[in-house]
């Protein structure tokens, strides 16, 4: 029975390990800090959790968190995402359990937050049974709170007509801002920086929650 | 024997597996990085504008070992809060609780030496300047805290994550919803400084301080924020006219 219970002791201690697998042609200096950034999600603690949180998540809880990204992320290899800025991706209809990776994951100075905040995000579309949580298309003209139109800091860039919105608090943009606002409400093992961050940045993908009800639904849950 | 086997698969695990939890605070991890012909070190003399800064897209670390041997205008006191912001910046724990422990009751020095510091990075450096707007921020005291947080304001906007001079395409379709914080991280010094800034005005408020120095910061940092609804930068404007308007309700209750 002792050697039993010493075993299986050294396996669950073996098994820090994470669940899914990287590709062989990822450079090691990615994969080292997204381990490093997935390691930090598995520590956070928090003394409570809102009820949106409750629902896609569970509780603020390091376990918690580390079995929503390994029940939905099975791979993860390295791709361009077809973007010069994108830090990962998920391409549904290849490999609906892989994450894609880019070298953006450590070569822009992201906060530590933000980076899990996209991976987090581009899990959510691994959900085959929820068709992937696709997003919808952001309102012409796209306005902010205050009646004014969302402008962005690219000339003559807009989001408007854009599928870059959700009309649900489950999507991708609703459930990573979801997570990252309860992180900086809630967290008791946090730094003031995650905190900070995580509500800096929840905040804004708000803004891409464009259905009225799921805008008041979040609102009450969180604001 | 299979107790030993096992206690030996301990001790390799805890070598071979870094971990970046709450508990790291290794303080004497030495630091190896690239500099930069334009990123001097920060610890000999302070820079004369603050705002300027031309980096390109190249690494942006500072070798510790160049530092060593131009550290002459700081006490070992700050000397050893820089290393420790160092690296912490280098290991890309935003989590390290050192940011809490060891960077409060900043003493003038120290504060001087953070802006020092902040006036040196590359602009590229999005992370590490917003931390430092956040020590400082964290820490406003007098004039000084609140004219370096206006600065930051009143920089001109980050373009790029490659390089802050060049614009870069504008997203659109897969890539608008793949960028979605990008423009958070182009202007996250300067969102920092104004997050900062609402607690301070908050925590004023609630402690009704009346006096005179207090009501001056305070206004200072209203003008602050109100300067920053006119920031090239659209999204700076827009959380800036959310921020004057909510504190303006808050004051009014």
């Amino acid at each position: 029975m002792k050697t039993f219970i010493i075993v299986a002791a050294a396996l669950a201690w073996g098994a820090q390990a994470f669940a899914y697998e990287f590709d062989s042609d990822i450079p090691k200096k990615v994969i080292d800090q997204m381990k490093d950034d997935l390691t930090f999600m598995t520590t956070l603690k928090g003394d409570q959790a809102s009820q949106l949180h409750q629902q896609i998540f569970g509780q603020i809880d390091g376990d918690t968190y580390q079995k929503f990204f390994e029940s939905r992320v099975t791979e993860i290899g390295y791709n361009r995402c077809g973007s010069g800025n994108a830090v990962a991706c998920v391409i549904p209809f290849y490999a609906p359990n892989k994450m894609w990776i880019t070298d953006n994951y450590i070569k822009f100075s992201h906060p530590q937050i933000s980076r899990l905040m996209v991976i987090y995000h581009e899990a959510r579309h691994t959900e085959s049974d929820n068709g992937n949580w696709g997003h919808a298309r952001c309102p012409t003209p796209f306005l902010d709170a205050n009646g004014k139109e969302i402008k962005s800091i690219w000339t003559g860039a807009t989001l408007a007509g854009e599928p870059a919105c959700d009309v649900t608090p489950f999507g991708s943009y609703g459930s990573s801002m979801i997570l990252l606002k309860n992180i900086s409400k809630f967290c008791t093992n946090c730094s003031d920086k995650v905190k900070m961050d995580a509500g800096i940045y929840a905040d804004d993908q708000f803004k891409r929650v464009i259905d009225e009800k799921a805008k008041a639904d979040i609102k009450r849950d969180l604001y | 024997m299979v107790a030993s086997f096992f206690v030996a698969i301990f001790f390799l695990k805890n070598f071979v597996f870094k971990n970046h939890s709450q508990n790291n605070s290794d303080d004497g991890i030495e630091i190896e990085a690239l500099t930069t012909a334009q990123n001097k070190s920060v610890y000999a003399e302070p820079s004369p504008n603050p705002t300027q800064s031309t980096h390109s897209n190249a690494a942006f670390k500072t070798t510790s070992s160049a530092n060593d041997s131009l550290i002459t205008t700081y006490s070992v006191e700050t000397q050893g809060l820089l290393r420790i912001l160092d690296q912490i910046l280098a290991s890309k724990n935003d989590n390290d609780p050192r940011l809490d422990q060891k960077f409060r009751h900043l003493t003038q020095e120290m504060k001087s030496a953070l802006r020092d510091k902040y006036s040196n990075l590359p602009k590229e450096d999005l992370n590490a300047r917003g931390t430092i707007a956040l020590l400082i921020g964290r820490e406003i005291s007098d004039s000084a805290d609140l004219i370096f947080l206006k600065e930051i304001l009143n920089e001109s906007p980050c373009l790029s994550l490659a390089q802050c001079s060049r614009e870069s395409a504008p997203p659109s379709g897969v890539e608008a919803h793949q960028e979605a914080a990008t423009e958070v991280t182009l202007a996250y010094p300067q969102l920092s400084a104004l997050y900062w800034l609402e607690k301070f005005l908050l925590e004023q408020d609630s402690s009704n301080s009346l006096e005179a120095n207090s009501s001056h910061l305070k206004e200072e940092a209203l003008r602050a924020i109100q300067a920053a609804k006119a920031s090239q930068a659209p999204i700076v404007r827009r959380i800036a006219d959310e921020l004057a308007k909510k504190l303006k309700l808050h004051s009014h209750r």
